[in-house]
Formats: structure tokens, sequence, C-alpha cells
């Protein structure tokens, strides 16, 4: 019954934070942060435990049971971030109202993730859209409007599948689907997996997430970037190796098809991101391009494959929800999240920028952090299966990450400080805090993969996947054996050399940025000394054939036809009665000859 | 013992009170209205109780049916008496703190008599009895929708007029029809004899009353008199029209298609008329400019969702369906006594002039957005279990078109809701603040409580909507009920 109390406590103390807020905004502040600690410390409590709980509201009878390993482990980083970006939007402008929703949003996504029936399953689902459009509706209602739309047809195409499923198999339990046909199958896991791809923004359902993750609260997208996507991501474990795991390991071309369409969302989304001057917007496409590797590996379906993927995404939960808090932190203090209004905030937000630093490497795929060891093996397992081309889009993929990611570190930290960031400071604890804890799982499980993969290995086991060879420092596979420790000790190694030549290294004096002169002129604050606007001209320039072809566009037209459908239906209300007569006995007439002329001729 | 005639009695009884002691005592008549009503839902309910045990039947002039007419309080009539005389109640309620519409003792007497004529229409079991009770409601409709004396109310009370009195007439015919073939008006007594009816006689029978209730139950394309019903009206009328009036129409149109007439065409026509309802109205709503016409539109819609699920047929659609009715006879009715609540005090009528009102006004928020996020089937509310439940009942008999369909108007419609919600919670520092009489926020209170706790516990009704569904699923009992087996 754990569960079931941590589910209360979130509930009650979303009510709770909503009402104190009423009479002081840090009894509010006070109520939530107690129930995120707690819904945090009995989550955690409950790591290796059988748990669970039934219960019957009458119309239905709802189960929520940990039947999968990974159950605990989505839970646990919905609790963690939760919590984080709890702690961080104390310090934020919020309505009263924000907090119960974020609260809200945890217990469904807990629920989710433990949700062993599909009506818990399509409550919580919607209990999530519902919530974290509500967290969007706090920054801006636009974004969350279009939010909302998106994932509720990605929840619709759930629930068609949902009441399908009951048709043919007479129960609402998640189990394994037998006596079904092919065709039936593949439609039913393709509707799912539809429904899963809008949450966690695979192409072509991936529009909502620009405008959501950039005018959402800034605190807010981290959550969404690091939790909530996970939700589609448990939904393709769900069907994949569950549901329809029979189906789906002897279906290749369905799993190649999956795996392509992960690779190109890696690559695509790549491109977008290195196109982007919001730094939100860019993270954005960087967030979707990221679970395009996860999808790229668990679709392939060998135990190697989806232990890269499923240790990729919890490296995504880890560096995603960094760069999102260092994100936050930068613009709590400057207002801006535009790449192109910032720039030398490195000594004014060294915790910031170490935090974006190391995200990035992360990013990256770079040792001796949570980003390789994941890559690898995806890499590896691509070989493996002989799948050359894929490998080459994930590879390219990863270039553009390098692309967007220098960018990102040197459009915000490096370069001139604008005038007006003089008197700039680190931003509060309540950011500092979490980019603080995120990076110790960032760097331990970069050198200890192992601490992760067993944990997958439970997954593996349980579902009768297989296993891949490790321990807690190194992975084996049929193509060699890779130790994240010597690698991460070879990385230091060569850090700690490489400081050593700085500090032996030429005297340097330091002036102030604009003691300085260019050309023989002496450059005041209106001649920008880095390179931030257009930053990446030149590869735009390559691409522009490539950047107009927009999906959005025929989305847009769609809209716009939908817009139009209603104008012209609403003209049928023409408002004149006659009309309406004649409309009345001219269907009466064509009735009593359609039905009547059975029995008269 | 309760007898369902006090209903009636009762009502009538009110009605003629207020007229005649109005010359003497001015404003009297939104309390005896009240108390009237209150009244009736007292019986009724006690009724509704009863009849889940054993249905409830009273016979007038001392005869058994089929000699005499009587009424009948089954499950199924019980649900839609306790939703029709709940909602009237609460509208009622309303109205002690919010004006009448003037002059103020007609419209009492209206307002009563028009809930007498929609729980007759629903108790009844003799069918020219019902046609009596249907005049009455419609009646008494077309002047409470244009008292108040306006151009807009004066247009759509007209147009209500014309299109329903076609409707009621060729109900006639087909009653003439009935009688003439079977020599008998009870409905459970006709019913037995349909085997022995002419087969023409009773397709067109059928097809007539089919479209006389699809024009009370707004279906497309007998509702062009709705959206300028709905706009003209007093917002407590147009709360009236979605909460009583189309539902008193529906419960007719579901008794007689399926207990009288039961033919195997009702499936199908239910189904296709009542989704493109849905469609058409959804998509009409898109482009609304007006609230009260938006929300016309939806109530439209709804009822074409309705009717469709009805016709699927199946005892877990009829629940559905009947959940669905209650869900949105509630939300639609909380809706318009909002938008009640703002003209009375603001006089707006546009989309554009909410801008920031719920922003400003947090309970005013508030009741709107419960109202809405529950018509929308958003978890937490008691709409998210009706439409689960439609779109378990539709994939369940293998409808995979209609489901489809319904996604899609589900879609349009939150579209234009949250576009509404929006609006509401835009910044704009000009935004009014409203005068909010508690009294007068009761009844939209009372449904928010209901909304929710339903939405946690649905199983604390369903048992309700699983009884009538079966009473509406076998006919038999009903005819074995009345005419003894």
């Amino acid at each position: 019954m754990t569960l079931f109390y941590i589910l209360l406590i979130l509930f009650v103390g979303g009510i709770l934070t909503y009402l104190g807020a009423k009479i002081s905004k840090h009894l509010g502040h006070a109520i939530a942060f107690t129930s995120s600690t707690l819904s945090l410390y009995f989550h955690s409590i409950l790591y290796g435990k059988l748990y669970g709980f039934t219960i019957d509201i009458g119309l239905f009878k709802l189960h929520a049971v940990a039947f999968s390993p990974l159950s605990w482990l989505i839970g646990e980083i919905v609790v963690v971030i939760g919590f984080l970006s709890i702690l961080a939007s104390f310090k934020e402008k919020h309505s009263d109202f924000y907090y119960l929703s974020v609260q809200f949003l945890l217990a469904g996504m807990l629920l989710f993730v433990n949700a062993y029936d599909s009506i818990t399953l399509f409550l919580s689902l919607e209990l999530v859209t519902l919530f974290s459009f509500f967290g969007i509706w706090d920054g801006r209602k636009e974004s969350a409007v279009k939010y909302l739309i998106w994932n509720l047809l990605g929840a619709y195409f759930i629930v068609a599948a949902i009441a399908i499923l009951y048709r043919f198999t007479g129960s609402y339990f998640m189990n394994e689907v037998h006596y079904l046909g092919k065709a039936q199958k593949l439609v039913l896991f393709l509707l799912l997996f539809a429904g899963f791809a809008v949450k966690s923004a695979l192409m072509p359902f991936h529009v909502w997430v620009k405008d959501a993750y950039r005018d959402s609260p800034h605190s807010f997208t981290a959550l969404l970037s690091g939790a909530v996507s996970k939700i589609g991501i448990f939904g393709y474990f769900l069907i994949m190796f569950y549901t329809f795991a029979k189906f789906f390991i002897g279906a290749k071309y369905l799993q190649l098809t999956l795996a392509w369409l992960g690779g190109i969302t890696a690559l695509f989304a790549g491109i977008y991101a290195t196109t982007k001057d919001d730094s939100k917007e860019l993270l954005a496409y960087s967030s979707i391009s990221q679970l395009g590797y996860v999808v790229a590996g668990i679709a392939l379906a060998t135990p190697l494959s989806i232990s890269a993927g499923a240790f990729q995404f919890v490296g995504h939960a880890i560096f995603e929800t960094l760069l999102f808090f260092t994100i936050a932190s930068v613009a709590y203090r400057t207002g801006t999240t535009r790449m192109t209004e910032l720039g030398g905030l490195i000594k004014k937000m060294p915790v910031s920028f170490i935090g974006l630093l190391f995200g990035i490497i992360a990013l990256s795929g770079i040792p001796p952090t949570v980003g390789f060891p994941g890559k690898w093996m995806l890499y590896e397992s691509f070989i493996i299966e002989g799948r050359i081309l894929l490998a080459a889009v994930i590879f390219t993929a990863s270039i553009t990450a390098f692309l967007y990611s220098f960018r990102l570190v040197y459009s915000i930290f490096l370069g001139p400080l604008p005038s007006k960031y003089e008197d700039l400071k680190e931003a509060p604890f309540n950011f500092t805090f979490p980019i603080i804890v995120l990076l110790i799982p960032l760097l331990l499980f970069g050198v200890q993969p192992g601490i992760v993969l067993y944990y997958i290995d439970r997954f593996l086991s349980i579902f009768g996947i297989g296993k891949i060879e490790h321990s807690y420092s190194y992975i084996v596979t049929s193509l060699g054996k890779f130790n994240a420790l010597y690698v991460g000790i070879v990385f230091a190694a060569a850090f700690v050399f490489a400081f050593i030549v700085y500090l032996l290294g030429g005297r340097t004096r330091k002036v102030h940025q604009f003691d300085n002169f260019t050309a023989g002129e002496v450059v005041d604050e209106s001649y920008k000394l880095h390179y931030v606007d257009d930053f990446y001209l030149f590869l735009e320039r390559e691409i522009k054939g490539f950047l107009k072809l927009r999906i959005e566009s025929l989305y847009d037209w769609l809209s716009k036809f939908v817009d139009g459908l209603g104008d012209a239906v609403r003209r049928v209300y023409s408002g004149s009665h006659g009309d309406y007569i004649v409309y009345l006995g001219f269907t009466l007439l064509l009735l009593i000859l359609i039905y009547g002329g059975k029995l008269w001729f | 013992m309760v007898n369902p005639i006090l209903i009636i009695a009762i009502s009538l009884f009110g009605a003629f009170f207020i007229a005649l002691i109005s010359p003497f005592v001015k404003r009297t008549g939104k309390i005896i209205a009240f108390l009237t009503i209150g009244f009736d839902l007292y019986i009724g309910a006690s009724l509704a109780l009863k009849s889940l045990r054993t249905p409830v039947i009273a016979y007038t002039a001392g005869f058994k049916p089929p000699f005499s007419i009587n009424l009948v309080v089954e499950p199924f009539s019980a649900v839609f008496l306790l939703i029709v005389l709940t909602i009237g109640f609460l509208i009622s309620l309303y109205y002690l703190a919010h004006p009448g519409e003037e002059p103020e003792d007609k419209f009492f007497t209206l307002l009563i008599l028009n809930l007498m004529g929609a729980s007759g229409i629903i108790m009844t079991g003799d069918l020219f009895n019902l046609f009596v009770f249907f005049e009455i409601t419609a009646i008494s409709s077309y002047a409470l929708v244009s008292i108040r004396k306006q151009k807009a109310s004066l247009e759509g009370g007209i147009k209500y007029l014309i299109i329903s009195s076609i409707g009621s007439s060729l109900f006639l015919v087909a009653i003439a029809l009935l009688y003439g073939q079977t020599g008998t008006l009870n409905i459970a007594d006709i019913a037995a004899k349909l085997p022995f009816i002419n087969k023409s006689v009773a397709l067109v029978a059928f097809l007539l009353i089919l479209v006389a209730f699809f024009v009370e139950s707004e279906i497309f394309p007998f509702n062009g008199w709705a959206p300028d019903a709905y706009q003209g009206a007093g917002e407590g009328i147009s709360a009236l029209l979605a909460g009583v009036i189309s539902k008193a129409g529906l419960y007719a149109l579901i008794r007689l298609t399926f207990t009288l007439l039961d033919l195997p065409l009702r499936s199908k026509l239910l189904i296709v008329f009542g989704i493109m309802t849905f469609l058409i109205a959804e998509l009409s709503a898109l482009k609304q400019k007006r609230v009260k016409r938006m929300l016309a539109y939806s109530s439209i819609g709804q009822m074409g969702l309705v009717v469709a699920i009805f016709g699927i047929g199946t005892i877990p659609a009829l629940k559905a369906a009947i959940f669905q009715g209650v869900n949105h006879a509630v939300s639609k009715v909380a809706l318009f006594l909002l938008v009640g609540m703002v003209i009375k005090n603001l006089g707006i009528y546009k989309l554009d002039d909410y801008k920031g009102l719920g922003r400003k006004n947090p309970l005013l928020g508030l009741l709107f957005s419960l109202a809405i996020l529950n018509l929308l089937g958003f978890p937490l509310f008691a709409g998210f279990w009706s439409k689960l439940s439609i779109l378990l009942s539709t994939g369940k008999q293998g409808l995979y078109l209609l489901l489809s369909l319904i996604l899609t108007g589900a879609i349009v419609e939150v579209y234009y809701y949250v576009r509404f919600m929006k609006i509401l919670y835009e910044r704009n520092e000009e935004a009014s603040h409203l005068e909010i009489h508690l009294l007068e926020a009761m009844p939209i209170i009372a449904m928010a409580a209901f909304i929710i706790i339903i939405g946690v516990n649905p199983g604390l009704i369903t048992p309700l909507f699983e009884k009538a569904s079966e009473a509406i699923f076998m006919k038999f009992s009903y005819i074995n009920l009345v005419i003894g087996g």
C-alpha cells in the first residue's frame, strides 16, 4: 500500500498547498516541499520490493502494480526530478495552482508507471496530460493549448486501442495478448505506439515540444523533459516487451522501421537544434534528438540494444534535466533565454557553468560521463546487428550534438559579458542545489555504468529477453570490452595533465574585456567580440532546402482546413426557418423513401 | 405511499396559485416556484428510490391498463425524472437570488408548468397522454424562450414554435396510425401488439415518431431552432433547455423507439443521425463569437453523441449514454447559469469580452473551469468515466468508424472550450469584478461537488445507471409490468 500512500500524499499535498498558499506563500511552499520530500523518501525505500495496490471505484477496479523493474526506476526518476523542480520553482513566480498541478502530475506519473490495467493506464495518462498542461499554462497559454491538443490526440490513439483490445480480449489487463491475428496486433501496436510517440516526442509527433519547452516555467521544463517524456518511453517498453512481446520480437520489419524512425528523429532534431537561438528551444530539439537514440535502441530489441536504450534514457533524465536547470538559473538571473542576449557569464555564475559544461559533455557522449556507455553500447549493437547505415545516421546525429552543445556553452558563458550583467550573482541555492545533485550520478554512472545495468538486467531477465555481460566497471560485447573506470581515470589524468601544463604555461595578464582594440579601433559594447548572431550561418546556408521541409506546414494546413470546415458547416444553420422546414421535410421524405422502398416495391 | 400523480397535482396547484395571488402579493413567484419544485423533487426522489426495488405504477379512474391512463416509474424513467427535477430544482434555486424574467409571475408559472410537463412525459405510460404533456412542455418552452421582449428572443421563440409544432403534428399522425392498427393508446399494450401491426404502418409511424423527437432532442437536421432559441432565451431558460427540455425529448425518443416500436433499423438511424449531429455541431461551435451560441452548439453536439451511443443499444452502451447525458446536463446547466451571472453583472455576450474575467474572479473562473473540464472528460471529474465508458462500449461492438468520429469531434470540442478557458484567464487589467451572490452560486457549487465526488468515486452512481439501462434494454419486463404477464 506504500504506493497508494505516496499518491495520497501527493494528491492531498497538492490540495493543501493550494489552500495554504491562499493564507501565506511560505506556508504553501512548506507544504509542497514536505509532500515532495515525503514522496521521494517513501518511493526510494521501495527499491527492490514488490509493491502495488488495488482499489475498487465501483465502475472499474484500478490495479497499480510494479510489475516491471522499470516501474521503480522511472518512478524514482520522477520523484527525484519532481523534488528538485519544486525546490527550484520556489524562487520563481508561480500561481498557487501551479504547485497543485506539479504534485498531481507527479502522482499521475507514478500511477502510470505502475498501471497494471488499461483503465488505470489511460486514467493516469490523462492525469499527466492535464496537469502538465496546467504547468505549461503557468508560462504561456497558447503553448499549453498546443500541448494539450497534441497530447490528447496521443491519448485518443491509446484509448481507441484500449477499447479495441478490450473487445478482443475481454479484459482490461495489459497482459500479453494471444489469439489475435497478426494484422490486428500490428494495428493495435501501432495505435499504442503512436500514442506514446506523442508523449516522447518522436517525429512526426514532435511539433508541440518546441513551444511547450520554450514557454513553460523554467523549472517545470526540467520536469517535462526529464520525467514526463519518460512516460512515452515506459509505454514503448510496455507494449514492445510485455503486451505485444511475442509479436514484436518476431516482427523484424517492424523493429527496423521503428529503429529508423528513432534514428531519423535523432538526426533531424539535432539539425534543427543547431539553428535555434533560444537556448530552451535548442534544448527542446536536443531532448527530442536524444530520445530518438533511445527509441532506436529499444526498437532493435537485442539485449545489448535494449540495455543501451535503457541506459541512454537514464542518462537523458540526468543530463537533460541538468541542462534545463542551468538554463533556469541563467534565466532567473538574466531574465532571458536567448543566446544572442547572453555571454561571458562564466565568472559570474561558475556553478551553472560547471553544470552546463558537464551536461553538454554527457550530451555529446564523452567519457567519463553517463552519456558515453549508452552511446557506446548503442553503436556496438547496431554494428553487431549489421545495421551500419543506421549507425551512421546516429553517428551524424552525434555530430550535430557537438555543434549545438558548443554553441550553448559558448554563447552563454564565454565571450564578452554584456555590461548590464556586470553585477550579476550566482543563482540562489534552489537552483544550484539541483545542479550539484545531478552532477553526482552524471559522473558516477559514467565510471560505474554497472549500477544502472544491473538494474536493467532484472528487466531483461524478467521479460526473458537475454542478458549482457558486464560488471560495475566494464561491459563486454562480441566486439570487445570497454572499461568505464579505466577510461574515466585516463580522462581525469589527461585533464590533470592539461591543467598542470596550463599552470606552468606562460605568464598571463588580466585585462578588462573592453581594454582591447581591433583593426586599430577601440571597441565598445556595440561591437560584438564573439560570434553569436547567426552562429551556424554557414551550416544553415547549406541546409536551407532541408530546413524548408517542415512537417508543421502540413499540420498548419490541416488546422486551417478544420477551421474553414467549421466556417462552412456553420452556414448550414442559415437562420431562416424556411430552410429548417425544408431540411425537416426533405429528410423525413428521404427516410420514408429509403426504408419504405423495401416494403413497397 | 408516494404517488407519482402528486408531482402533477402539486405542480398544477403551485402554478395556478402564483397566478391567483400575484395581483395581491407581488414578487412571491420565485419562492412558490422554489417550494413547488422542491416538493416535486422530494416526491420524485422518493419515487425513484422506491422504483429501484419495485417499480411504481399509478392508475387513474380505478381501471387497470390498458383501459385507463397510468403513470409508471421504473428505473429508466426514475433516472430521467431525477435529472429533470434536480436540474429544475437547481434552476429555481438559482432564480431565488437572480432576477427572473419579466413579467415575473407569469414566468414562474410557466417554469413550473414546463417541469410538470417534462416529468409527465417521463412518467406517463399512455401515448396520447404523452402527447399532451409534450405539448404542455413545448408550449411553455416557446413562451419561456420568447418572454424576454427582445428581437433575438422572439426570433428564437418563433423558430422553435414553428419547427416544434411540425414535430408534434407528426407525432399526432403517428399516434393516429398506431391507434388505428391496435385500438389502444397504452404504450405497453401497443408494444405487446407490435408483431400484429401492418409492417408499413409501423415503419411510417416509427419514422414519424423518430423525426418528431429528433426535433425535441436537437438532432440534425431537425435542430435549426436550437441555436437561436438557446441564444435568445434567458440564461436560466437556456439551462432549462439543455438540462430539462431536451432531456425529456430524449427520454421520449428512447422510450418510444426502444419499447413502443422496437424496429431493427432504430440502431442504424440513431447512430447515423447522432454522430452527424455531434460532428456538425462541434464544427459549427468552432467559429462562434458569442458565448451562448457556442454553448448552444456544444449542447446540440452532446445530445447527438448521447443519441448515437443510445443507438448502439447494448447494456454497457445504454449505461454510458445515460451517464454522459447526466454529465452533460450538469455541466451545461452550470455553464449557462454562470453565463447568466456574468450577463446580469456586465451585460456582455461576446467571447472576447470575457477576457481576464476568471483571473479577476477566482470563484467564477474555478466553476467555469470545473464545468468545462468535466464536459471535456478529464480525469478526476465525472465526465472522464462517462466518456471512457462511451469509448469502451463503442469499441466493444466493433464500431471503429464511430469510435474515430467521436474522438475527432472530441478534439474539436477540447479546442474551442480550452480556447474559452484561455480567454477567461488572460491577463487583462480592465476585467471587471463581479458581485456573486452566494445563493446564486449555490446550485453551481452543488453541481461542482457532484462532478468531483462522482469523478473520484463513480461507483456511487453507476449502479443506478446499470439498473436503468437494464430496464430499458428489456422491453418485455416493461410490458409485463404494466399490463401483467
